[in-house]
């Protein structure tokens, strides 16, 4: 398996085209947060070729440039980033609370910001609270009290 | 969070980030943020996702910036090309009549074909002369100049007062001539970047949206031309520049 690229390999002002040429890279492993396309097909668009015929675009360097604006293609490869798992916590640790804590949670809704770090500690001693709670109350009340409202709904936003 | 999987078909947006790094589309393979790839719904064919982004967001763009309500003239240049030919049919779409410069003649029945309410070829019609009596004297309400060069100057003088022209294409050169008497009547020439507008989230979320249902809903159709391995680039840059070549020309893996 082989990735073949076409790479700006030089400058040549007056025949751009010149300064094409299909190399082979190894393929691209999936980063966290990343995913992996083997692309199938590409329109071929007038900005392409701009972006190694004109200087003025600063990042077509000879060497390491690859032109190609758009084109679809089947996804090879994904690594869900270890970030993304835990932005949701807040969101996991909420669920959880009112799941331990049915009749206690009043709320009818919430913004929680995931992307802070506060809210990822006070969604942890959150956690730890309802866990108190709910040992401390009598067996029968757990979870079968249905005398308070279910909170409704919850948006979470992550960025 | 955006999840895919393996094996699905997406679009990746490689404007955003990668182009920026030099990873571009002409490749086998490409890394792209998670976020930045898109699932490309069964509705939609490899030929219409191969060419979802560049032409159509640039039309949808364009013609909604400038804000033209129904009934009022859209002037446009190099309106034989792809993206001249969607903007003709989306224009149509939202009521919004379209006065087209072509350079040959030939193209004149074609795009009137496709739904082009006038079409002034620019080698043997005077422009201006022709939208004032398009228009009865109120010339267009906005217009989109893919040349640029001496021909700005002729689109801008075709504008109404107060009215706004887009340059997103340099067919004639990086330098563009305007008529300071237009900047007078306050004529507004400004530059439309594709890749500013999407690099907003929010504008990247309502082009998927509106973009797919027009390509759904066949008002915004791919142009199909010839397809060259990915190889035979040297080729298929040729055949992408050759006059009257007729629909889009791809690169296959």
């Amino acid at each position: 398996m082989s990735n073949r690229a076409v790479v700006l390999q030089k400058l040549v002002p007056n025949d751009p085209e010149a300064g094409l040429a299909l190399v082979t890279k190894p393929v691209p492993k999936a980063e966290p947060g990343q995913v992996v396309v083997r692309i199938i097909l590409r329109a071929l668009n007038p900005t392409d070729l701009l972006s190694y015929r004109f200087s003025g675009y600063a990042h077509a360097k000879p060497g390491s440039f690859t032109p190609g604006s758009e084109g679809v293609g089947i996804v090879h490869d994904v690594r869900n980033s270890f970030h993304a798992l835990l932005a949701s916590f807040p969101l996991v640790a909420l669920k959880f609370s009112r799941l331990l804590l049915w009749s206690y949670t009043q709320h009818d809704c919430c913004v929680i910001d995931c992307s802070s770090y506060r809210a990822h500690i006070i969604a942890l001693f959150k956690c730890v609270f309802a866990c108190k709670l709910f040992l401390k109350m009598p067996a029968g009340r757990r979870g079968s009290d249905n005398s308070g409202e279910r909170p409704k709904s919850c948006a979470v936003r992550t960025s | 969070m955006t999840t895919v999987v393996k094996g699905q078909r997406v679009v990746p947006f490689v404007q955003v980030e990668n182009l920026g790094k030099g990873e571009g589309t002409w490749q086998d393979y490409v890394s792209v943020r998670a976020d930045l790839v898109w699932v490309v719904p069964d509705s939609i064919s490899d030929v219409a996702a191969a060419q979802f982004v560049i032409n159509p967001w640039t039309v949808h763009g364009m013609l909604s910036d400038l804000k033209i309500p129904k009934g009022e003239y859209v002037l446009q240049t190099a309106a034989g090309s792809a993206l001249g030919r969607q903007l003709i049919k989306l224009a149509k779409h939202w009521g919004i009549k379209t006065i087209n410069l072509v350079r040959r003649k030939e193209q004149k029945a074609e795009l009137k074909a496709l739904g082009a309410d006038e079409v002034i070829s620019t080698s043997d019609e005077d422009v201006v002369t022709r939208v004032k009596e398009i228009t009865g004297g109120k010339l267009a309400y906005g217009a989109l100049d893919a040349v640029s060069g001496e021909l700005t100057k002729r689109v801008c003088a075709s504008v109404r007062d107060g009215g706004q022209v887009f340059i997103y294409g340099i067919l004639a050169g990086w330098e563009a001539t305007v008529g300071v008497g237009d900047l007078f009547r306050g004529v507004h020439l400004t530059a439309w970047y594709l890749y500013r507008e999407l690099a907003i989230p929010e504008r990247r979320r309502v082009f998927i949206d509106e973009v797919s249902k027009l390509i759904e809903d066949k008002i915004i159709e791919p142009l199909v031309g010839e397809t060259y391995d990915l190889a035979d680039f040297q080729l298929a840059i040729k055949k992408s520049e050759e006059v009257g070549r007729g629909g889009k020309v791809f690169l296959k893996s």
